[in-house]
């Protein structure tokens, strides 16, 4: 009988971060299974621990990041994602994973946008650990690194709203130099019950320790925060939780 | 002469009647960049077949026999003469590079398990796997739109690696352009339609971008030279490297295989690609050509990616191949040459309806992949297409009889025997090449060597390619462990890009070189771009007899014998080396007719040669970065520096006349690398940076960028063949010299391995200080702080791009 | 029938235009970029518009403007560029293929056209010859340059 946590990756035309994703899910301990979107039907999405929307550029981004994605979900999916939710299922979005959570209403509300000089940025950014007991946060410490590659990656919310999250907690991660002038450095956010969970910086990118740019980076003899990050949530769903029954995360 | 009007889906043309007038009015007219010579071999086929040809028929003449397709330059016969001694060359291609590859096959068996017959070359990587590499030009569209040009041009090479095999992965991507300075004054350009420096790169970096980073494949590699021998006709190298078991390479096709298209739909797209290729640009070409501008749609050719990689992994693929030039009639034409084959053009799905036959056969729309697979795999493999939200149609079959039959609207509009398409008339060229070493340069310099390596580090050429590498998603898939930029800030320079390779212990690295401004000797061009490209891998740990190359040449005008005499001799020189060293080519292109004519005359480029490589690297633990790790560390140089500022950075900052080009010397250069291989297995190295363009002084600053411990040179003990003055040692671009660290208690051991091989200690790292400190004797002749220096580095091109 | 909405991002700073020359030296003038999409369409308004919020507008960062009169005033100048009709707008073709596979029965489109259009403002001295020459490129664009209000 198989006993590892059981994610699905959801992969749309254009989703390209969905190979490695899972290889990080597995090597975390994840049975991981990559789904071409037209063949996800609500069993698929109930009969899961966790959904993982991966990296890439669903439908080519054309309109905007993650919109045409946003809409096909809908279209099809609305009730099998809340009864998902409902069931204590996990969510995450990692980059355009993230901006189709955003552009879906799950998380709290933003946009993430063009940066403002209309660039494509590839770089590591160094990150603030904000959520350290959250299922997905508590093996890192408090400061890590990952790395990003985004166009729209820039978070802005109407007036107040960032800050607010930040102290709500339910900015997960903010930025520690805003390489891309997102709003309270916000590069991470989770809902109110803390499963759905979005971020830009791809942890799937930082499973190895040699995936780091610094051949003498001393943060971990064997792997890259990424390893921790799917090992973290991987242990919470395999009932090896250190704090079980954590409902909400707040910042601490 | 009118073309009788038969049918609308196609026309038949009298060339059996036809005067030579008649023939060459017929190529001009209908764009088919054939020759006289060439018509005349067609007209005689028909006259023998005693019928006239249909326009599809004539089209699928052309385009099979245009140069893009059939490399006839490089397979003519020609009448080379170097400094009055003439020789024949019964091809470049065959001569010099096929006969390489040819001898290290014998030489290495069971390495190079694939050269130059399939859409990419493949080497071995371990038992299971092998890895490949592609290399295209896409110069005369970004010419024209640099944007479309560059995007459609790295959709074309990822393709190749599509259809290479039974299907390999991309798994990395590289991108070289030659333009113009992005300062020209766009006033100083000779015509309005040459679009400026500034314009071209721009264009061509966000079509690179936005390709590569939707296919999800990492942009890891390139360079770019600004100069001005480039401003009328920029280049464009796109290349992708791929990964594919060793059991699917074979491709598989026999009668009964059905044809399958898949992917995007045809339309009207970029027809008479292939023979626009192969013709020059003139002030007219951007409104005549725009024709042949297309937008890539990198989502369809992701899609069409996912299935084929799929199927491939069920077993479901006989053969693939991708559209590119040519479009339909160019891979079904391939695949079929061997049995024939049967193309209902009715069943290919169309972007709009009308299309004539000829146009569909020909059209060159992008995204599109031509498969053959066993009948009883055809349903599973729409399944498949239908589940990744693409088309795939069948579309023909595999037949017995030697014929391309091709059929729409219920008549044969094409009929050809397969063998006589693919033998079209051999070219003969002349060329010439005077090959003069010039006296040793007298460069007039005021010893301020701090001022001029900061300008050389601020050099176009020379500064940080940093705004354009972000730009490129380099990290996707996981697998960049030596990344275009590295060291303890993450903005350092790489020699050589390395990724790991899932399913595999063993890493892969990809190294390139591209040196124009060494073109006053083309010989020592050609064996210094193979030196150098072995010369990054090796420094990044790759195995340097584990090394494939590639060759890219682009030129002007063939007919031009001084232009033709200058490439055929970096082809030897290329030839040469890549012999000496063992590296084979598995792959390669050409490209001509990179002139543009204005009424003042003709713009051809200097004659050039990319280099490109693939080197095996046996682990991970071997994979070196460029810069200094420690403090109180030996900074070691292997390598001999000579008189040879020939076409080096300084020289032309100091516009000076021309010096001798660097030389090159088989024994050293493969014993250096050998034995830094072999050191670096044995753990004894920390770090290692190639010299490249700024030498010796450029090479050690960039090694400090790390900022992490001060270093101390002493000149006087760099390996010379004779004694130099500073500026040679500090700018001179000789080959075959890699700089390295190297800890205390690996010193003794580390001297003793580099016995016989010129080899020194050239200084010492520094806890004491963050400065690069340069004495040659008794004089301090360089002492700069090496964050002032990496700052100069650094920011050369930001107020440009 | 035909209506035009432009779109912009108001949290999008106004940009050096500088940075779009070939001379990119300062100018003193700065820019900013709406989405212009004019529908050829059939049926009821109200329904093309909602589906323009739905699906073309981020309700978070973007201002829909209803109706052909430019979205900013004091400007000097404006282009409007387009991709030739007989090139992949990529935008354009996924906006299509969605309308389509949505089969919407209230309205069907006829045709769309998007471009993309530079406001330029300032006291400098780009002239609309420079912006032409520099960001059109007329073997794929057609393009357009409106004189505004403002005063350079």
């Amino acid at each position: 009988m198989e006993k590892r946590p059981y994610a699905i990756l959801l992969k749309f035309p254009g989703t390209n971060c969905d190979v490695e994703t899972a290889r990080a899910l597995e090597t975390a301990g994840f049975r991981a299974e990559i789904m071409p979107f037209r063949q996800v039907v609500s069993e698929t999405i109930e009969g899961a621990n966790m959904v993982v929307l991966p990296g890439g550029f669903s439908y080519g981004d054309y309109i905007m990041a993650g919109r045409l994605a946003q809409l096909k979900i809908e279209h099809g999916l609305s009730a099998s994602l809340e009864r998902f939710m409902e069931n204590g299922g996990y969510l995450l979005g990692i980059c355009n994973g993230f901006q189709i959570l955003m552009r879906m209403g799950l998380l709290p509300a933003g946009s993430l946008i063009a940066h403002p000089d209309g660039r494509f940025a590839c770089r590591w950014a160094r990150l603030r650990n904000r959520c350290p007991s959250h299922p997905f946060l508590r093996f890192l410490p408090d400061e890590i690194e990952l790395p990003v590659a985004h166009a729209e990656g820039r978070f802005v919310a109407a007036e107040g709203l960032a800050e607010s999250y930040v102290e709500r907690g339910l900015a997960t991660l903010t930025y520690q130099d805003n390489v891309n002038h997102s709003f309270a450095s916000i590069a991470g956010l989770q809902d109110e019950t803390g499963r759905v969970f979005g971020m830009m910086p791809h942890p799937e990118r930082f499973l190895y320790r040699s995936q780091h740019y610094d051949p003498d980076w001393v943060g971990d003899p064997d792997w890259g925060w990424g390893y921790y990050f799917f090992k973290s949530i991987h242990d919470e769903l395999a009932g090896l939780s250190r704090e079980p029954g954590l409902k909400t995360h707040t910042n601490e | 002469m009118e073309p009788a009007l038969l049918d609308p889906t196609y026309q038949r043309i009298p060339l059996r009647k036809s005067s030579d007038a008649d023939l060459r009015n017929l190529s001009d007219e209908r764009g088919l960049s054939l020759s006289l010579d060439d018509m005349k071999a067609i007209q005689r086929h028909f006259i023998s077949l005693d019928r006239d040809p249909t326009d599809v028929e004539l089209e699928v003449f052309a385009q099979t026999w245009s140069e893009h397709c059939k490399h006839r330059v490089f397979n003519a016969v020609i009448r080379h003469t170097v400094n009055g001694r003439a020789e024949v060359i019964d091809g470049i291609f065959k001569t010099y590079i096929r006969s390489v590859t040819e001898t290290i096959m014998e030489q290495k068996p069971d390495f190079i398990l694939s050269a130059f017959h399939d859409n990419a070359g493949f080497i071995r990587l371990d038992e299971q796997l092998a890895v490949g590499l592609k290399v295209e030009t896409h110069n005369h569209p970004s010419a024209i739109e640099p944007y479309a040009g560059s995007n459609t041009g790295l959709g074309g090479v990822i393709r190749d690696i599509l259809g290479a095999g039974t299907g390999a992965r991309p798994v990395a991507s590289l991108d070289v352009f030659c333009l113009g300075r992005p300062d020209t004054d766009p006033e100083t350009l000779p015509s309005e339609s040459v679009i400026h420096p500034l314009g071209l790169l721009r264009g061509v970096v966000r079509g690179v971008r936005d390709y590569g980073n939707r296919m999800g494949i990492p942009t890891i590699a390139g360079a770019i030279q600004f100069d001005d021998g480039y401003r009328c006709n920029p280049l464009v190298f796109c290349g992708t490297a791929g990964v594919i078991p060793v059991d699917e390479i074979e491709k598989q096709i026999e009668p009964g295989y059905r044809i399958l298209v898949l992917g995007g739909r045809t339309g009207r797209d970029g027809l008479h690609g292939a023979t626009f290729s192969s013709a020059s640009l003139g002030e007219q070409s951007r409104e005549e050509d725009q024709g042949a501008v297309q937008i890539g749609n990198p989502i369809e050719e992701k899609k069409a990616a996912d299935v084929l990689l799929h199927a491939r992994s069920e077993g479901l693929i006989g053969s693939v191949t991708d559209c590119g030039a040519g479009g339909l009639s160019s891979a079904a034409g391939e695949m079929v040459a061997e049995h024939g084959g049967e193309i209902y053009l009715d069943k290919a799905p169309l972007k709009e309806p009308g299309l004539s036959g000829w146009e569909i056969f020909l059209s060159e729309s992008q995204e599109r992949m031509v498969l053959a697979v066993k009948p009883e795999n055809v349903d599973r493999i729409l399944a498949l297409a239908d589940l990744y939200e693409t088309e795939c149609t069948e579309i023909g079959i595999v037949s017995d009889n030697g014929i391309l039959r091709v059929s729409h609207r219920g008549r044969e509009i094409c009929r050809l025997d397969c063998g006589v398409l693919h033998e079209a008339p051999r070219q003969h060229l002349t060329s010439s090449h005077e090959r003069i070493v010039p006296a040793p340069a007298r460069i007039d310099s005021t010893p301020d060597f701090s001022a001029d390596l900061h300008a050389i580090l601020r050099d176009f050429n020379i500064t940080s390619r940093e705004p354009i590498i972000r730009e490129y998603d380099h990290e996707v898939q996981g697998n960049t462990l030596g990344k275009p930029l590295a060291g303890p800030g993450g903005d350092c320079p790489g020699d050589a890009a390395v990724i790991r390779i899932d399913g595999s212990r063993r890493c892969v690295a990809i190294g390139l070189s591209i040196l124009p401004a060494l073109h006053a000797d083309p010989y020592r061009m050609g064996q210094a771009s193979v030196d150098e490209t072995i010369r990054q891998l090796v420094a990044v740990g790759a195995d340097p007899d584990r090394i494939a190359l590639l060759d890219n040449f682009c030129m002007g005008n063939p007919a031009d014998p001084d232009e033709l005499g200058a490439l055929v001799e970096t082809a030897k020189g290329m030839s040469t080396a890549a012999l000496e060293c063992g590296a084979p080519f598995i792959s390669g292109k050409d490209s001509f007719y990179n002139s543009f004519e204005t009424e003042s005359g003709t713009e051809s480029i200097p004659p050039t040669l990319l280099a490109s490589g693939l080197g095996i690297i046996e682990s991970e633990e071997d994979i070196l970065f460029t810069t200094i790790r420690r403090a109180n560390s030996h900074i070691c140089l292997a390598g001999t520096t000579g008189r040879e500022t020939g076409g080096s950075v300084y020289e032309r900052m100091k516009g000076a006349t021309a010096g001798p080009a660097p030389s090159w010397e088989p024994d050293t250069a493969m014993g250096i690398y050998r034995r830094l291989h072999s050191a670096i297995r044995n753990n004894w190295i920390l770090s290692a940076h190639d010299l490249s363009e700024g030498g010796l002084a450029v090479a050690l600053a960039e090694s400090g960028f790390s900022i992490s411990a001060g270093m101390e040179i002493r000149l006087e003990t760099v390996p010379a063949d004779d004694k130099l003055d500073s500026a040679e040692l500090l700018f001179s671009e000789s080959t075959s010299r890699i700089l390295f660290e190297v800890a205390n208690e690996s010193i003794d051991e580390v001297r003793r391995h580099f016995e016989g091989l010129p080899f020194a200690v050239i200084g010492r790292t520094s806890a004491e200080h963050r400065r690069l400190t340069i004495h040659h004797d008794d004089d301090l002749i360089i002492n700069e702080t090496l964050t002032d220096l990496k700052k100069s580095w650094k920011n050369g091109l930001t107020p440009y791009y | 029938m035909r209506k035009i909405v432009e779109i912009h991002n108001h949290f999008q700073p106004a940009k050096d235009a500088s940075n779009l020359l070939y001379t990119p030296a300062d100018h003193g003038m700065t820019y900013r970029e709406t989405r212009r999409y004019s529908f050829q369409y059939s049926g009821s308004d109200s329904a093309l518009l909602d589906f323009v919020q739905s699906v073309l507008v981020d309700p978070v960062s973007e201002d829909l403007h209803d109706g052909p009169s430019p979205c900013f005033k004091d400007y000097i100048f404006h282009l409007d560029l387009m991709l030739k009709p007989s090139l992949l707008d990529l935008e354009k073709e996924y906006i299509r293929n969605y309308v389509r596979d949505q089969a919407y029965t209230d309205w069907t489109l006829d045709e769309l056209s998007v471009a993309h259009r530079y406001y330029f403002f300032g006291k400098g001295d780009i002239t609309p010859q420079r912006i032409a020459r520099d960001m059109v490129n007329p073997v794929i664009h057609t393009w357009n340059i409106v004189y505004g209000t403002g005063t350079a």
